[in-house]
């Protein structure tokens, strides 16, 4: 900052450095009633002035010293002593009752008493005061002085310390004594050599590349912003948030232990139903409940064995003449068991558990409950020692992992597995719903797909009944929205934030 | 799963005592039942399909009885009648019968809507709506045996509920079953059910008689099952039958069957019950915990069984008749695991032998949302199942489509994910008025030729100047962070997009998606107002090439 240039300040401090210009030197009580504020309230701005070389800021503190009410009573009357001295003087000695009549209080007498004492002017003796020979010069020189000092301060005196020549009267409550502290601001020589090079800054909103660029930031001031005002969205691009809820299962399947595996949507009846044991009589096989795929398959390979067996096992156990045509035939896929079978199948034997989250179809209108095409959780823990009582403790840390809660558990009914149970978890809303069912694959699911002496707890969650309590969704048809605007405000779930590690 | 609707008062009855619904809420759930409402003085239900046993007041009152130890179970006397069936000149296209005989019950109004409700409820569950099982009942002493099932060309009766006489024709054409059930019968051919006397019992699959009607006056019921399938009506006649034996009988008759096929020891042997060897061992290697196996067994009774002998690690049980869900030994340890209550049955999940993997077209499908949400575009869901029309008019001519679809605009598999992406870009730039907007669906799609499931990634890109170089950049950009180096070839013939706006994407010389500038004929029908820059890539593709590359 050259001498010759203008001297730019933001609002505020542009009107302190003006008033204290006005007067050479104010205090800060003296300037902040001139601008307007309050003392406090500048003491920031006088601080960043001083940091700018354009006022020097001192402290000091002073003393108001004035009479007391019982000094300026003395000022125009004699001291109780005076009094006292006189009556002696005339009377020579005077008795303590005899002084009640002179007009003083107690604690005067008892002051005058003491004083004359002091100054060995007095004795007492039985109920007497005496006068004492040839102590009068030192009584009359106190006297002078206390009058001199009550004369000092007849009006009231400021001054940098409290003069020692005022104890006396102070002791004796003659005179009243305040200390006072204030901040003084006097104008530097830079600031008055630049007095009519003073410019008044701008109130900022923005901040500009050229308040960047030219360091300008001592002389702008920020607008305060106003956080009462209700602040839109700001806009977001998401990935979808049911897409996300899957996902957050997928990692709680990882952490189980589980490999993900994956089958197609159009699916024989054969890995649909059949190998599933599920007579081709059944009622879930009907077209009410089944999508029919319109084409033909085509000439399927390698699966020979595994027809012959299952087909082995319908007459056998369900006796019924099982019709190899009808499991050779195409549906979209009613859930994703199917998967878990194929993989049975392609694996055979051995200690692994596999699930699949994938969709599935059921003829269906859609409506706030059903929909004709949604997710399921499919998984198997295949091992020779796997038991019914691991497939709960699945269910039970499923259900931790989801937020769930407790689960409860009913008998059920699938006609693949045996024992076969529905856990039912507690909803905010609705009561205790069915969200896991599950079984212990039959040996008549197991023996066709070639698992002999090996057990496997299976399962078919419909995951989206859980997505919908996760995110508070009330209709499934909305866990499907390609509206962008819905995308953008749905709430990640808490359960996925990891209060499902809490619970 | 059927719904059952039965009479307190009828289940008081058949169980000799009162039966308070406030206490059978755990053996309800202990039968697999589950209450759909109670109202006044009936009872609804749905039953699980496999227990045909208590699709009726009959055989729920049992299972009731025995769970609350009202009564323990028992044995049924069952013999071989002397009187039969000739079942010689039966139709070749439904050539079995079987018949049991059913005496001294009481019935009433109620005792036969129940029976009736069994019988409905079984022709549809198991039944094959009549196709593969038809059932029938008679007053026994309306008839005269021996009763014959034939192959009929033509027949004169009073089919029941009516009170004339029809011939076939008249009854397949004018009654409600007739034409319900036609189906099920040839021209010509008919199935019928006379006795000695030419009295018809029935027309089966189709009516009964009237003349051998089941009345409150009934004491003595003939049962039959005609069908194509042997062991399915040998259990559907054995849990008609033990229904019906509830109402008050003391034995029960199987009629032998002459002529045709002798198969009545299948039902014979099904109402004298089963044993079926239970192994301690399995017992807590399928459930998972070790009972007593003693109390265990003990246990079985409420369920119905009755135990024949027990050893240290083994034991025989009898299975009764109606239980014709009891397959093996594992069903038995589910009425175990039952009565040890599930939610007492605890302990730890057994450790994985393996760490848990994703599906590598899960893995890159992650980052591949990651990425495309980097390029600012906005991730969408659309269903599989689609609407024909909808892709007909984006020019896709080959699809899959269901045989039976509920609403047409779900009854086509997507082969593709443009269409969709361009209807959630269109619905919202339209429903919002936005002047730009990226967005993109990450899903499967059915390939018409292979019927394979292919994952795939497609987006599009909306806005006044987008140009095929925003799809191009964005597909380059894509690629590249998933390690991929694409190159953009000129291709021809995509219908939807603009010959001289289109690239064919390769990535190793191998085909893996398109991009491109969609025509404006299709803006058009999409009413938008600017023009859209689209890209399918399939990640299945990637991720062979990904496994490829990993191998090599």
């Amino acid at each position: 900052m050259s001498s010759l240039q203008e001297i730019k300040l933001p609002p505020r401090l542009y009107a302190i450095a003006k008033a204290i210009l006005k007067f050479g030197a104010a205090t800060a009580a003296e300037i902040a009633r001139l601008i307007g504020k309050r003392e406090q309230d500048i003491m920031r701005d006088l601080a960043e002035l001083e940091r700018r070389n354009l006022i020097k800021v001192s402290r000091r503190t002073y003393f108001k010293i004035e009479l007391s009410e019982l000094g300026r009573k003395y000022l125009i009357n004699l001291l109780p002593e005076e009094a006292v001295l006189k009556e002696l003087a005339s009377r020579g000695s005077l008795s303590f009752s005899a002084l009640k009549d002179l007009g003083l209080s107690e604690n005067e007498i008892e002051a005058a008493i003491g004083i004359l004492k002091t100054l060995g002017a007095i004795k007492v003796s039985r109920g007497h005061i005496y006068l004492v020979e040839n102590a009068g010069q030192k009584t009359a020189d106190y006297i002078q002085k206390v009058r001199e000092e009550l004369q000092k301060y007849s009006t009231s005196v400021i001054l940098a310390e409290v003069p020692d020549s005022s104890r006396e009267v102070r002791r004796r409550g003659l005179i009243s004594v305040r200390e006072h502290r204030e901040v003084i601001a006097e104008a530097s020589e830079l600031l008055m050599s630049h007095s009519d090079r003073l410019v008044e800054g701008e109130i900022v909103t923005v901040i500009t590349p050229e308040i960047i660029k030219l360091e300008s930031w001592d002389s702008i001031e920020f607008k305060p912003f106003d956080l009462s005002v209700e602040l839109p969205r700001a806009s977001i691009v998401r990935k979808h948030f049911f897409t996300d809820v899957l996902n957050y299962m997928r990692e709680l399947m990882l952490s189980l232990g589980f490999e993900e595996v994956k089958g197609p949507h159009v699916e024989l009846e054969l890995w649909n139903f059949d190998a599933l044991f599920v007579s081709q009589h059944h009622p879930a096989r009907r077209s009410t409940d089944v999508y029919f795929v319109d084409r033909e398959v085509g000439k399927v390979t390698g699966i020979e064995s595994v027809l012959e067996a299952v087909g082995r096992f319908h007459r056998e156990f369900r006796g019924y003449i099982w019709d190899p045509n009808i499991a050779l035939r195409l549906v979209l896929r009613t859930h994703c068991t199917s998967v878990s079978v194929r993989t049975l199948w392609e694996r055979g034997p051995g200690e692994y558990r596999v699930f699949t989250i994938d969709r599935v179809f059921r003829p269906d209108t859609p409506d706030p409950t059903h929909l004709m095409e949604f997710h399921q959780l499919d998984g198997i823990i295949v091992g020779k020692k796997v038991s019914f009582k691991d497939l709960l403790q699945f269910f039970r840390e499923f259900a931790r992992g989801m937020g769930l809660g407790e689960v409860r558990f009913k008998p059920a009914y699938f006609p693949f597995t045996e024992p076969s149970v529905e856990g039912y978890v507690k909803h905010p809303k609705l009561g205790w719903i069915e969200v896991l069912p599950g079984g212990m694959f039959r040996k008549q699911v197991l023996e066709p797909l070639g698992l002999r002496g090996y057990n496997v707890a299976a399962w078919g969650i419909g995951v989206d009944r859980i997505a919908m309590i996760l995110l508070d969704v009330n209709d499934i048809r909305d866990l499907y929205t390609d509206d962008i605007r819905e995308i953008e405000k749905t709430a990640i779930p808490r359960v996925a934030l990891g209060a499902g590690s809490l619970s | 799963m059927p719904v059952v609707s039965v009479r307190l008062w009828d289940v008081a009855r058949l169980a000799g005592t009162q039966v308070e619904l406030e206490a059978l809420s755990t053996v309800l759930s202990n039968l697999k039942l589950e209450v759909e409402k109670v109202e006044a003085d009936s009872l609804v239900y749905e039953a699980p399909h496999d227990r045909l046993d208590l699709y009726s007041a009959e055989g729920l009152t049992r299972a009731i009885s025995y769970q609350l130890g009202i009564k323990k179970p028992v044995k049924y006397a069952v013999s071989k009648s002397s009187l039969y069936v000739d079942s010689s000149r039966a139709p070749s296209y439904r050539p079995h019968v079987l018949m049991t005989i059913v005496r001294d019950v009481k019935l009433d109004d109620e005792a036969i809507s129940q029976i009736f409700q069994l019988q409905e409820k079984l022709h549809i569950s198991h039944c094959g709506d009549r196709e593969l099982v038809s059932i029938g009942l008679y007053d026994l002493d309306k008839l005269s045996f021996p009763v014959y099932y034939r192959e009929v060309t033509s027949v004169v009766f009073r089919p029941l509920g009516y009170s004339r006489v029809m011939n076939i024709t008249e009854i397949l054409s004018e009654t409600d079953k007739g034409r319900e059930y036609r189906h099920l019968v040839k021209e010509g051919l008919y199935p019928l059910l006379v006795d000695s006397e030419d009295v018809v019992l029935s027309l089966p699959p189709i009516i009964n008689s009237e003349d051998t009607r089941v009345t409150d006056k009934t004491k003595n019921v003939l049962i039959d099952v005609t069908g194509t399938e042997p062991t399915l009506m040998a259990s559907i006649l054995a849990v008609v039958t033990m229904a019906v034996y509830e109402r008050g009988a003391k034995s029960i008759e199987v009629v032998p069957v002459v002529g045709g096929t002798a198969i009545e020891d299948l039902v014979f042997n099904m109402l004298t019950g089963r044993k079926i060897s239970v192994k301690a061992g399995r017992v807590s290697e399928l459930i998972g915990v070790e009972p007593d196996f003693r109390e265990a067994l003990r246990n079985l009774e409420k369920y119905g069984y009755i135990i024949e002998s027990i050893e240290e690690d083994r034991a025989i049980v009898w299975v009764p008749p109606y239980r014709v869900d009891v397959i093996d030994e594992d069903d038995v340890i589910e009425d175990i695991a039952i009565s040890l209550d599930y939610n007492r049955i605890t302990g730890i999940l057994e450790p994985p032998t393996h760490r848990g993997t994703p599906h590598l077209l899960e893995t890159v499908s992650r980052y591949a949302r990651d990425i495309l949400i980097g390029l600012g575009f906005t991730e969408v869901v659309n269903f599989i199942l689609t609407d024909p029309d909808y892709l007909a008019a984006l020019r896709y001519t080959k699809f899959i489509s269901i045989k039976n679809p509920k609403m047409r605009v779900y009854s086509a598999l997507r082969p593709s994910l443009l269409p969709g992406v361009l209807r959630s870009l269109s619905k919202n730039v339209r429903r919002y008025g936005l002047q730009d907007l990226k967005v993109f669906e990450i899903g499967d799609t059915v390939d018409p030729g292979t019927l394979a499931t292919f994952k795939a990634v497609s987006g599009a890109v909306y806005g006044p100047s987008t140009t095929l170089t925003d799809g191009l950049t964005a597909v380059r950009t894509f690629l590249e962070t998933l390690g991929f180096k694409p190159q953009f070839k000129g291709v021809n013939g995509l219908e939807l997009i603009i010959d001289e706006r289109s690239a064919a994407v390769e990535v190793s010389g191998e085909f893996i998606g398109i991009v491109g500038e969609i025509h404006p004929k299709y803006l058009k029908y999409l009413e938008l107002e600017a023009p859209v820059a689209v890209f399918e890539i399939s990640i299945s593709k990637l991720v062979e090439l990904l496994v490829r590359s990993l191998r090599t």
